[in-house]
């Protein structure tokens, strides 16, 4: 019995002499991957794509944006990084933020409106990405009117004809690009609704808009193709149960998607 | 039903007390009875039923008497001038494994004997309560942390008490309080099991194998018996702990002959001013009653209640969960000529569970209520060579799932489901010389779906020599009732029960199990078992894009592993040495890539000591190794987009998180328990503090990592630790 009690002494002080223990070493972070995120616009001669490294303190090098037509392999066309501070990636989505090395590959392509296109996005040492999209066909927007003050809060209604191979269609109702709207995350005024019809006939809640004296009104459509719609319309951020959106990009992450956007100014 | 009769005969007064033990419905002599006193044996009886006290035993006397098959029971003898005659009606055996006897103790030796024969499925262990007393816990004994501390059960954090057993998920196991089944049977999101210790008189717990009585669960069934009350006074107990305050009553019942029994706890941490966010209490309860000798009347309930409330960031971010538990049962049995018996039973099982997370006054939702109705019948033969038992069920369950109607939630969406299930199942237990067969089978009828479970379960048991037996079986079980969880984020809170939609499939397990068991004496016991395993439609929820329900998906599988368990049933040092080794794999649906579940340890080694250094003084530890368990990394995070209507385009969103592909493995596992207990009488007061010290070396623990960067801008995963060292005092009192 004693030499069971000294037995157990000696194993609770071996265990005890081992110290407070340092946080043990962590796994490594293998993951080199490729953020992507944009859209090819028909109506404008050249593109531009975000590119941004994943990881933490991660860099970019050379990025190279490849684009050939959907079982073609001839490139159409080459995007190549440019410097952060992009007047067409700016110009498209506005100002840039991000946490880890971010560049702007940019380039002269015009999709063709319902054309199918394949993209390889490659850098120095990172995995391949890759992307398909499906650009919708053009339409034209035949008749808009918003009723009411702010627009819209009395009636809305929009007819378009179709585009092909659209997704969705987005409605919107807003001013024009405030002078007064500073916040890079929007102002609050606003509005949006889905559908899969041709017209849209509505009315937007009065919560959503102010009336801004002198501001134009716009209602524009937009025929979203489904990578860039299903991004936009999911996940959720926060600290605590954050998931991701839905992505059309393999082997990396984000979308790239296409949309047509038309216009119709309310007097 | 125990009757003590009248003195047979005048007598010249015999040197000491005796007696006789017979069967209540045969008249049969009874042989091999233990007779208990001050809890120990003093007696056991003959081929014909006899037994005499020793010369040192006078009265008044209380006496227990006890024999596999039959009621246990207890008499005050207060004359020893003439024999004694005791009747004891049979009992249906209760299932085996894991036994915690109220009161006095069977020899450890002969209680996990009894259980060892009691029924043809492998996998069966019995824990003495002294042990489950003696185990270091947070606060109080804990029956849940004894089961996690054996081999085949892993437990994936100090602060959860849910078990996986042989590679099964924690929504796998059927845990049921007096036949009732309780949906989440835990305090402090898992730190502590929601049983009263003090409450309990027997838990049984089927490891793998279970048999056909019992369905709707992968990996075990965990069955929780209640104690009776004392038939001839009223007991008092209680305890003070870290956990908090409980209390037990219980005494006989008035008019009709029976036991009463309530007991109750509450926290108190959070009563003190500022003080911890978290409160929770049970109270459950029996009342036995036994109308006439072949009759007995149970009812039982318990309810249990924990709220949470904690801020996780400065920016008033909080995270809210509360639960509760309310079921109940009600059960007659009857003795029958000719060894037959019979159960009629009914319960009752309502669950709520909530996850609120978010900031300001309206905070995003998930909600998960589950209500439970059952009805069961059953006959039973108990022969010398052949038991037979059947049985029907018939079973309502109604779930409901509502998420938050906007992002930000752990759940987005609503889902409900009910279903009506009709079961049948037949166990026989027949011996042919050395060798003991028991094929059952379970066929069960969901009525909305209109599908046909059908459920082989089998044992077979060959005694190779006196002491050392073969023991294999099978079984096939399925389950529709199953819990949300994120395959990547461990979420503390209530767990959110939902029940398979439309023609979503059931799980299925099928296993074959082999144990070897060599018994040494009456002191010690080597068991040595193997398992092999097979999952289909094991629901996986990874969400992405939405956390709502088209995010399931349901994978393949398997587990195999070994296990050895050498164990001290009695002396001054009692304890076992457990050693696992196992292996899960699931295999993605869509891509059929295999990836481990969150509690896939590899290898576990538990060792548990209690040496009595004194009639008064307890020593205990517990020491925990175990192998790394799997987990996805997080490796950086990339910036979403929305449209920003009022500009007309694309403005910068939330941050999200990146996965790594490949899974990564938390740090070994180490932990020391070291305990004490000291008893004391103070009056008519039994008094027992008791003092532990949880991972007494203060190891480091990782319990998930989160994702940052270093000064150098590398991406770095920090840390959390699980249970530092902590100091835990209580104090326990019988009156």
């Amino acid at each position: 019995m004693i030499r069971a009690r000294r037995a157990l002494a000696t194993v609770l002080v071996l265990l005890a002499c081992s110290g407070v223990p340092a946080p043990p070493e962590v796994p490594e972070a293998e993951v080199r991957q490729h953020y992507v995120f944009g859209l090819l616009d028909p109506d404008s001669a050249r593109q531009a794509l975000i590119v941004e490294a994943v990881e933490a303190g991660g860099t970019l090098d050379d990025v190279r944006v490849r684009i050939t037509a959907s079982g073609d392999p001839s490139p159409l066309s080459e995007l190549r990084q440019l410097d952060v501070v992009s007047g067409a990636c700016i110009a498209r989505y506005g100002v840039l933020i991000a946490a880890n090395d971010l560049r702007c590959a940019e380039g002269g392509f015009r999709p063709a409106f319902g054309g199918r296109y394949d993209l390889v996005i490659s850098s120095v040492g990172r995995d391949t990405a890759r992307a398909t999209v499906q650009v919708p066909g053009d339409f034209q927007l035949r008749s808009a009117s918003a009723e009411g003050t702010p627009p819209g809060t009395r009636g809305l209604a929009a007819v378009w004809t179709p585009s092909a191979g659209a997704y969705r269609y987005l409605v919107t109702v807003s001013p024009s690009a405030a002078d007064d709207c500073f916040n890079v995350h929007g102002c609050e005024d606003g509005w949006f609704t889905v559908t899969t019809d041709t017209q849209v006939v509505t009315t937007v809640p009065g919560s959503a808009l102010h009336d801004r004296p002198g501001a134009r009104w716009y209602v524009e459509v937009y025929a979203v193709d489904r990578g860039l719609f299903e991004y936009l319309t999911t996940g959720s951020g926060g600290s605590v149960f954050p998931v991701p959106p839905l992505q059309n990009v393999r082997g990396g992450h984000g979308a790239i998607g296409a949309w047509v956007r038309r216009s119709w100014a309310l007097r | 039903m125990l009757l003590v009769t009248a003195p047979l005969q005048a007598q010249r007064l015999p040197p000491r007390l005796s007696g006789r033990v017979e069967d209540a419905i045969t008249h049969q002599p009874v042989a091999s009875v233990d007779v208990y006193s001050s809890g120990s044996i003093v007696a056991t009886t003959d081929s014909s039923g006899a037994f005499s006290l020793p010369a040192t035993h006078r009265p008044p006397l209380r006496l227990r008497f006890v024999r596999l098959g039959y009621e246990l029971r207890d008499s005050t003898v207060t004359d020893a001038s003439t024999p004694l005659l005791v009747m004891l009606v049979p009992a249906p055996l209760g299932v085996g494994s894991v036994s915690v006897e109220r009161g006095a103790e069977r020899s450890p030796a002969a209680e996990e004997r009894q259980r060892f024969e009691r029924e043809v499925i492998p996998r069966v262990v019995g824990i003495a309560r002294a042990e489950i007393r003696a185990l270091p816990a947070v606060g109080e004994p804990d029956v849940l942390r004894v089961l996690q501390a054996l081999p085949g059960v892993v437990p994936v954090n100090d602060f959860a008490t849910q078990l996986h057993v042989h590679g099964g998920g924690p929504d796998q196991n059927l845990f049921l309080l007096d036949g009732a089944r309780v949906f989440a049977p835990y305090h402090l999101f898992g730190l502590a099991g929601a049983c009263n210790p003090d409450a309990v008189r027997r838990v049984e717990l089927f490891a793998g194998a279970v048999p056909a009585r019992r369905g709707g669960a992968l990996s075990s069934v965990v069955e929780v018996q209640q104690r009776d009350g004392v038939a001839d006074s009223v007991f008092v107990e209680g305890g003070l702990s870290l956990v908090g305050v409980r209390a037990a009553v219980g005494g006989p019942t008035p008019a009709v002959a029976g036991t009463w029994m309530m007991a109750g706890r509450r926290s108190h941490v959070d009563l003190a001013k500022g003080g911890f966010p978290y409160s929770f209490s049970d109270f459950e309860g029996r009342v036995s009653l036994t109308p006439t000798e072949a009759d007995r009347l149970g009812v039982s309930w318990f309810l249990s209640s924990d709220r949470f409330r904690w801020f996780v960031s400065s920016f008033g971010e909080g995270l809210h969960s509360r639960w509760s538990n309310a079921a109940g049962s009600a059960e007659w049995r009857r003795a029958l000529a000719g060894g037959w018996s019979t159960l009629l039973g009914t319960w009752s099982s309502g669950y709520f569970g909530s996850i609120a997370v978010g900031d300001g006054d309206e905070l995003p939702t998930s909600e998960a209520r589950v209500r439970e109705l059952g009805l069961r019948v059953e006959a039973r033969r108990e022969a010398k060579a052949t038991s037979l038992r059947v049985g029907g069920e018939l079973v309502r369950d109604r779930v409901e799932l509502e998420g938050a109607q906007h992002a930000g939630g752990y759940l987005v969406g609503r889902s409900t489901g009910s279903s009506l299930t009709a079961t049948g199942y037949v166990e026989l237990d027949q011996r042919l010389g050395a060798v003991r067969l028991a094929p059952g089978l379970r066929v069960s009828h969901e009525v909305e779906t209109r599908r046909n479970f059908i459920e082989p379960r089998v044992g077979l048991r060959m005694y190779l020599a006196r002491s050392l037996s073969l023991t294999v079986g099978y079984n096939r079980t399925y389950q529709i009732l199953s819990t949300l969880r994120d395959d990547r984020y461990l979420v503390p809170g209530a767990p959110l029960w939902f029940l398979r939609r439309g023609n979503d499939p059931a799980s299925r397990a099928d296993g074959a199990t082999g144990e070897l068991s060599w018994w040494l004496g009456t002191r010690y016991s080597v068991v040595a078992s193997a398992y092999v395993r097979s999952y289909k439609a094991i629901p996986r929820w990874r969400p992405s894009g939405r956390r709502d329900l088209t995010e399931l998906a349901y994978d393949d599988g398997s587990s195999r592993g070994l296990d050895l368990f050498v164990r001290r049933h009695s002396g001054r040092i009692t304890g076992w040495l457990g050693y696992t080794w196992g292996e899960v794999r699931l295999d993605e649906a869509e891509s059929g890539a295999t990836y481990a579940p969150g509690w896939d340890r590899r290898r576990a080694v538990d060792a548990s000591v209690a040496f009595q250094a004194s009639p008064r003084l307890t020593l205990s530890s517990h020491l925990a190794l175990g192998s790394g368990l799997p987990f996805w990394p997080a490796t950086g995070a990339f910036d979403g987009y929305r449209l920003d209507t009022p500009q007309r385009r694309l403005a910068p969103g939330s941050a999200f998180p990146v996965w790594a592909d490949e899974q990564a493995r938390l740090p070994d596992y180490l932990r020391l328990d070291i305990g004490a207990r000291y008893r004391f009488r103070a009056g008519s007061l039994d008094l027992e503090p008791f003092a532990s010290v949880l991972n007494a070396t203060n190891h480091y623990n990782v319990l998930f990592y989160r994702v940052g960067t270093d000064p150098a801008e590398r991406a770095r995963l920090y840390p959390e630790n699980q249970l530092p060292w902590l100091p835990v005092l209580g104090l326990d009192v019988r009156f």
